[in-house]
């Protein structure tokens, strides 16, 4: 395998989604590049970083006001 | 307190229109937010999905079917608004990046990133960094990435919302992650390496 071919199936490999065979060459391939392998690992953090976003608190306070207003119409109809 | 989507028990506590406000209200906003760049069309696109949801409240049986039921009219809402506002201020035509961007291997240098801080203030900065390069994705982008990425959706459902097939998505999917990287780069990378 080289640079190419791994670019070409990066989103599969860090999914898990490769045959075994293909996903053992990527593995060769990144252990003999350090190029692709130092590609791989920002590429599978970015994912990661992405994923440990906090999860939604609350919303902004103007938006709270504007809710409990309509929220307050809703039970006068 | 609100709690996002946190699918509280159904059967300690009845969907009222209150309750849907508070734990549903946080989540609509804040993919509605993340889609469409800014506060005042999230703000539109969530009113406009809790008033469907209270409509319909009496046609659910319980959280799990409304949260299911809710992405999908959160992602239609806001796709709806982007349109509308794309009218209005005549920005029809895509932009080069979403049609031109040709995934090939990176040229040049790549450089390891440092460790992901410990301290709250630059876990805060690094949130901000990503939410950052989130919102400059390309719209087509910027939709599966927040949808597959940030909310965990799988690819099925993603393509169901967005009249997508599966390879689509997920090249869409890689596409943004590319992009992402490029611009969380700079940021993240270590000093001196």
């Amino acid at each position: 395998m080289n640079c190419q071919e791994l670019h070409a199936v990066l989103y599969e490999f860090v999914g898990g989604e490769l045959a075994a065979e293909t996903h053992l060459s990527v593995e060769q391939h990144i252990e003999s590049c350090t190029h692709c392998g130092v590609y791989v690992e920002t590429y599978r953090s970015t994912v990661t970083m992405t994923r440990s976003l906090p999860k939604p608190g609350a919303v902004p306070p103007g938006m709270e006001v504007k809710l409990k207003k309509m929220l307050s119409e809703l039970g006068n109809v | 307190m609100v709690s996002g989507m946190a699918d509280p028990d159904p059967d300690t506590e009845p969907l009222t229109p209150e309750r849907v406000f508070r734990d549903y209200a946080p989540r609509i906003y804040h993919i509605a937010r993340r889609m469409l760049g800014n506060d005042a069309d999230a703000e539109d696109v969530t009113q406009d999905v809790l008033l469907q949801v209270v409509r319909k409240l009496h046609t659910f049986r319980g959280d799990a079917q409304i949260s299911t039921w809710l992405h999908r009219v959160t992602v239609n809402a806001a796709l709806a608004h982007r349109e509308k506002r794309a009218i209005r201020e005549k920005r029809e035509h895509p932009t080069a990046d979403e049609n031109g961007f040709d995934p090939a291997p990176p040229v040049g240098q790549v450089k390891r990133w440092a460790n992901r801080p410990d301290d709250p203030v630059l876990a805060a900065e690094q949130h901000a960094i990503i939410e950052k390069a989130i919102a400059e994705l390309p719209t087509s982008f910027r939709d599966v990435y927040v949808l597959a990425d940030v909310e965990g959706l799988p690819n099925s459902e993603i393509g169901e919302m967005l009249g997508l097939h599966v390879p689509a998505v997920k090249s869409r999917l890689h596409r943004a992650r590319l992009k992402m990287r490029d611009a969380l780069a700079p940021h993240f990378e270590e000093v001196g390496a």
